[in-house]
């Protein structure tokens, strides 16, 4: 009797510390042991969008009274460019950063235009699958999610277990994310930064596998981390986490690439859409989007435990 | 839960009752048998001291009684308010003393329906709640207050007896044939004559098979029977008190779906334990009173408890205003007390009668209810999410030509809310024929007043995760997941006809057809805060069932329950809409995903599913079966089953359950219970694939030792749904002791 009265007591004193141990059994990776990521991504210049200077149609220089660059133009303008010639979508490929200093490289830029009839505008659905009218910004940059050293610090808190399980959570926390571009006042002439965010929709910003783009080879995995309704909270008052969806196919190829201890490169995509009634208002030169975020890694210790649960 | 001198007491009930129906049984009241051999000297009827009590009839008196007469010829004793006169109606029939032994002095109890019950079966009436006691001996200028109506013959043209006119025959009439010193009976025939008494026994010489249809007032509740109304015991939780008087064991043998042990009887105590809430770790003090009685000749019980919450740990990540952790141990959880309607709480149990009963009351927070037949409503436990505890209501009546059901899902501000009405109309023409009296039609209405349309997802992250829209808007004071809600309603009408009523076995056919009614969102997946615009939609399923029961043993009765039904319903209909799961899976229908669906709801996931293959039907077929051993052991299994496919037509939908539930109500110091319900496979085969990931199950497993009187330690392992850390609805893997501390008072039952 006093036997069981006395294993009744200890299993009651120590069963629900397996419940707390379980939920202290997630640990954060130190941010300071992943490299805070902030940059300006550039739009491209027009002109080299475009394919140089204008000319007329059919070659030779344009009119005079005509302009003879885009630089100072708008998405309107692009739009009709392309409209004029019948295109689609014009991109632009550049291999390094302005700055050297910016774990980017690869830049990949689409212009797709989504106004022209029974041709282009079929392809255009928004998130929902609603036809859009507009002019769609694509941008793709491989980005260094962890570096070498950085997969380093992360075995060793995982104490030399590979098991991409034990990697419960990959989360970036934004503090910036912003459109900007130039506004030069007609005025003053004096330019200043401004603010887009209203003249666009359905933006989306993820990552995938950092395939080349034209690569027959390359499997779209991409997953969205960042949607437009979340542009607005984010600020370095009021920083936002986003977690990368982990039942996606390419969150489980990310974690097992972590887990090798070697430094990792993924694809960072954006994409906006900006309807026609707002393609005045969206300069590419001088703009680009502004990024401040921190890669956090959170690593479970009883995730191969439960896990079968 | 019961104390020990209650069980015993059961026990002793449990026997005198086994033992004083053999000795009825022997005594010729059930048609067929053959007469038995006097029984030894009673063991379980004290005898009264021979030299003060008149000498008693020889066993052999009792023997005359025709061993083939007919239950019906002893059942209904055709006394209305005031005592008949004594003796047979005809003078010269011979006596049946067995049947209606002379009576003490005692006056016969006003009749009632119930209480004329235990004749009609044949089976003599012992209170549950009383053991037998000596019977004192009727003075000799007593009248005999009830006749010997077993021997008397209905004259060809006797007007049908009275309804509700059968007293309950006192305990006394167990023990003549086999006790043998008794008092004095009256003489063999005293009575005057008078009146025959209607719908008694043909003579002696014309024996009839009790089984034999058209005419069994055995099963006439109104008369006294047992059974009850068809569909008024349709759904209902087994009633101690039935086995105690020998009675038809029916209604659910066994607690599948009970969240919980049924808390011990007449103890004041504790329970103290740890509690899990979300994220939050809690000490719970758990004072409980429990109190069981009768009431007008019903089981009465209630349990009282005042959960007292204290935090230990919040496990929730730190946030700008709140660390969190351990930061707030020891804190009162006021939140479980804020709102007058959360005082409901206190109510772990209330309940009065049976589902044999014509009235049954039942309160609670355990159980899982049914309506009717089931096809709508099936075992619904408003408590499956553990983070929150409703308190649910449910009254049922019934008459020979009427009846009903009420249902909510919470008494304080209900939700799931139902309602079946059934009418009987062929009793008016005649009551007397079972088949007649069972045949009945009505109609069924359930309602969710506040069904999830589309789940709000964390798009803003309040818990500072990162994960917003794969995890559910969770209150975090409640714990409540919010959504915009909407209504689904459910109907359905149904007929049923008893084909075969025995005195051990009834079987009845039924066929119903139910139709849900709701709106579906027209503006796609978006997942946004206000009421979308939608589009009415509906869906119908034809349902046919036949419920067998049976009884078997005498002093221990194993009662048997086997329901089969098939089913042919729409692509975007489901079968008991209001199931064990709705709890659950009316926010988060895809249980097991592991991720939150706005548009996930169950509303959106039936109505709105896709219609492929032209619109054809969806065939189904469920089958249960459940076995009872008095208390000492149940068990339940139960199959659904459907051909229907996904919308690429390449896989089975996800409707096709099973469980598996075995019982020990009480054994000795032990009570157990565990279930395991396996749910939303999408083949037969993943139901029994014992590799299946369990992420879909339910696993419910709780055992109560008693280890001193005053003590109990309670041991569950449990996979519960409720909103986690994640914030979506899972089941985690629960392994908790509790201690359990009380003392009885008053009388045990």
């Amino acid at each position: 009797m006093k036997n069981l009265l006395l294993l009744s007591f200890l299993s009651f004193a120590l069963l629900p510390a397996c419940s707390f141990l379980e939920a202290a059994g997630d640990v954060q990776v130190p941010p300071d042991s992943i490299p805070h990521a902030q940059f300006l991504l550039k739009w491209p210049d027009v002109d080299q969008l475009v394919g140089g200077t204008l000319q007329k149609a059919g070659g030779g220089a344009m009119p005079p009274g005509f302009p003879t660059s885009l630089a100072n133009g708008s998405l309107a303008h692009i739009q009709g460019l392309m409209t004029i010639d019948g295109e689609c979508k014009r991109s632009f490929d550049q291999a390094a950063m302005e700055d050297p200093k910016a774990p980017l490289r690869n830049l990949h830029v689409e212009v797709v235009n989504c106004g022209i009839e029974g041709r282009c505008v079929e392809a255009c659905k928004d998130e929902y699958g609603d036809p859009f009218r507009g002019v769609r910004l694509q941008a793709r940059v491989q980005f260094n999610l962890i570096s070498a050293e950085t997969a380093a610090k992360i075995t060793d808190i995982m104490k030399g277990q590979n098991n991409p399980d034990m990697l419960a959570q990959i989360r970036l926390s934004f503090s910036k994310l912003a459109f900007v571009q130039n506004f030069t006042d007609p005025a003053t002439g004096k330019v200043s930064e401004q603010h887009v965010e209203n003249l666009f929709s359905g933006y989306e910003l993820g990552v995938g596998s950092a395939y080349m783009p034209g690569d027959p080879t390359a499997v779209n995995d991409d997953t969205p981390i960042v949607r437009q309704r979340y542009l607005a909270s984010i600020s370095p008052e009021t920083p936002q986490r986003f977690e990368l969806d982990p039942t996606s196919a390419f969150s489980v190829k990310l974690r097992k690439a972590i887990v090798t201890g070697e430094q990792v490169w993924v694809a960072v995509y954006q994409r906006i859409d900006v309807p026609e009634q707002y393609l005045y208002g969206v300069r590419l030169n001088g703009g680009g989007v502004d990024l401040d975020f921190q890669p956090e890694i959170v690593i479970s210790f009883l995730k191969t435990v439960t896990g079968a649960l | 839960m019961r104390h020990a001198t209650a069980r015993t007491a059961l026990a002793m009930s449990v026997l005198w009752t086994g033992l004083a129906a053999t000795a009825a049984s022997a005594a010729g009241q059930t048609p067929g048998d053959e007469l038995p051999p006097p029984p030894p000297p009673p063991v379980y009827a004290p005898n009264p001291p021979p030299a003060a009590k008149p000498a008693p009839p020889p066993p052999k008196a009792v023997a005359p009684a025709p061993p083939a007469t007919p239950p019906k010829a002893v059942a209904p004793a055709p006394q209305p308010a005031k005592p008949a006169p004594p003796a047979a109606a005809h003078p010269g029939t011979p006596p049946q003393p067995t049947t209606a032994p002379p009576q003490p002095a005692k006056p016969v109890p006003p009749a009632s329906a119930h209480a004329s019950a235990p004749a009609t079966t044949g089976q003599p009436a012992v209170p549950a709640a009383q053991p037998p006691k000596p019977v004192p001996p009727p003075p000799a200028a007593a009248a005999p207050p009830v006749p010997a109506p077993a021997a008397a013959a209905p004259a060809p043209d006797a007007p049908p007896p009275p309804p509700v006119i059968a007293p309950p025959p006192p305990p006394v009439v167990v023990a003549p044939p086999v006790a043998a010193p008794r008092p004095t009976p009256p003489p063999p025939v005293p009575a005057p004559p008078t009146k025959p008494a209607p719908v008694v026994a043909p003579p002696v010489a014309q024996p009839q098979p009790a089984a034999k249809p058209p005419v069994a007032p055995a099963d006439d509740p109104a008369l006294g029977d047992e059974k009850g109304d068809e569909k008024g015991d349709e759904k209902g939780a087994k009633d101690p008190k039935a086995k105690k008087k020998k009675e038809f064991v029916k209604g659910e043998l066994a607690s599948v779906g009970s969240i919980g042990l049924v808390p011990w009887e007449n103890q004041v105590g504790a329970v103290v334990g740890m509690e899990r809430l979300g994220d939050v770790f809690y000490a719970a003090l758990t004072p409980t009173i429990n109190y069981s009685t009768e009431l007008a000749d019903q089981p009465f019980s209630m349990s009282f408890a005042v959960p007292l919450r204290f935090q230990a740990v919040d496990t929730r990540p730190a946030t700008a205003t709140d660390e969190h952790g351990w930061s707030h141990i020891g804190r009162f959880r006021v939140e479980d007390w804020n709102e007058p309607t959360k005082y409901a709480q206190i109510i772990r149990q209330i309940q009065f009668g049976g589902k044999e009963s014509h009235l049954y009351v039942d309160i609670n927070q355990f159980k899982a209810s049914s309506l009717g037949h089931g096809t709508i409503l099936k075992r619904y436990n408003p408590n499956l999410d553990l983070n929150r505890r409703q308190v649910s209501g449910e009254i049922d009546g019934f008459t020979d030509w009427v009846g009903g059901e009420l249902f909510v899902n919470n008494v304080v501000a209900p939700n799931v809310v139902g309602g079946l009405f059934f009418v009987k109309p062929l009793s008016f023409i005649n009551r007397q024929n079972y088949v007649l009296r069972s045949f009945s039609f009505g109609g069924t209405l359930v309602a969710d007043l506040d069904a999830p349309l589309r789940a709000k997802t964390d798009l803003n992250d309040v818990d500072s995760n990162g994960i917003r829209e794969r995890q559910y808007l969770v209150d975090q004071t409640s714990l409540k997941p919010l959504y915009v809600a909407s209504k689904v309603v459910a109907t359905g009408l149904d007929a049923e006809i008893k084909l075969v009523d025995t005195k051990n076995t009834d079987w009845k056919t039924y066929i119903d057809y139910s139709m849900l009614m709701s709106g579906l969102p027209t503006d796609g997946n978006r997942p946004v805060d206000g009421f979308p615009p939608t589009r009415y939609v509906s869906s119908g399923g034809l349902t046919w069932g036949n419920l067998v029961r049976m009884n078997f043993g005498s002093d221990t009765v194993h009662a048997l329950r086997l329901r089969a039904e098939l089913r042919r319903y729409d692509q975007n209909y489901l079968p008991s809409y209001f199931d064990v799961m709705y709890e659950v899976q009316r926010l988060q229908y895809r249980i097991g995903g592991r991720t939150a669906d706005p548009n996930g709801t169950k509303l959106q996931s039936i109505l709105g599913r896709p219609i492929t293959n032209d619109g054809a039907k969806v065939l189904g077929a469920y089958f249960e079966a459940s076995w009872r051993i008095a208390e000492i052991f149940a068990m339940a299994v139960g199959l659904e089953m459907n051909d229907g496919t996904q919308a690429d037509g390449t896989t089975g939908s996800p409707d096709k359950n099973l469980f598996v539930h075995v019982e020990m109500p009480e054994y000795k110091n032990f009570q157990f219970m565990a279930t395991l319900h396996r749910r939303s496979a999408q083949t037969a085969g993943d139901l029994f694939k014992v590799t299946n990931s369990t992420a879909t199950n339910i696993f419910l497993a709780k055992a109560r030792y008693r280890v001193i009187d005053w003590f109990h330690v309670n041991v569950e392992a449990i996979t519960p749904f409720g909103i986690g850390p994640d914030s979506f609805f899972a089941n985690t893997f629960d392994f908790n002791i509790n201690l359990e501390f009380g003392f009885g008072y008053g009388a045990k039952k």
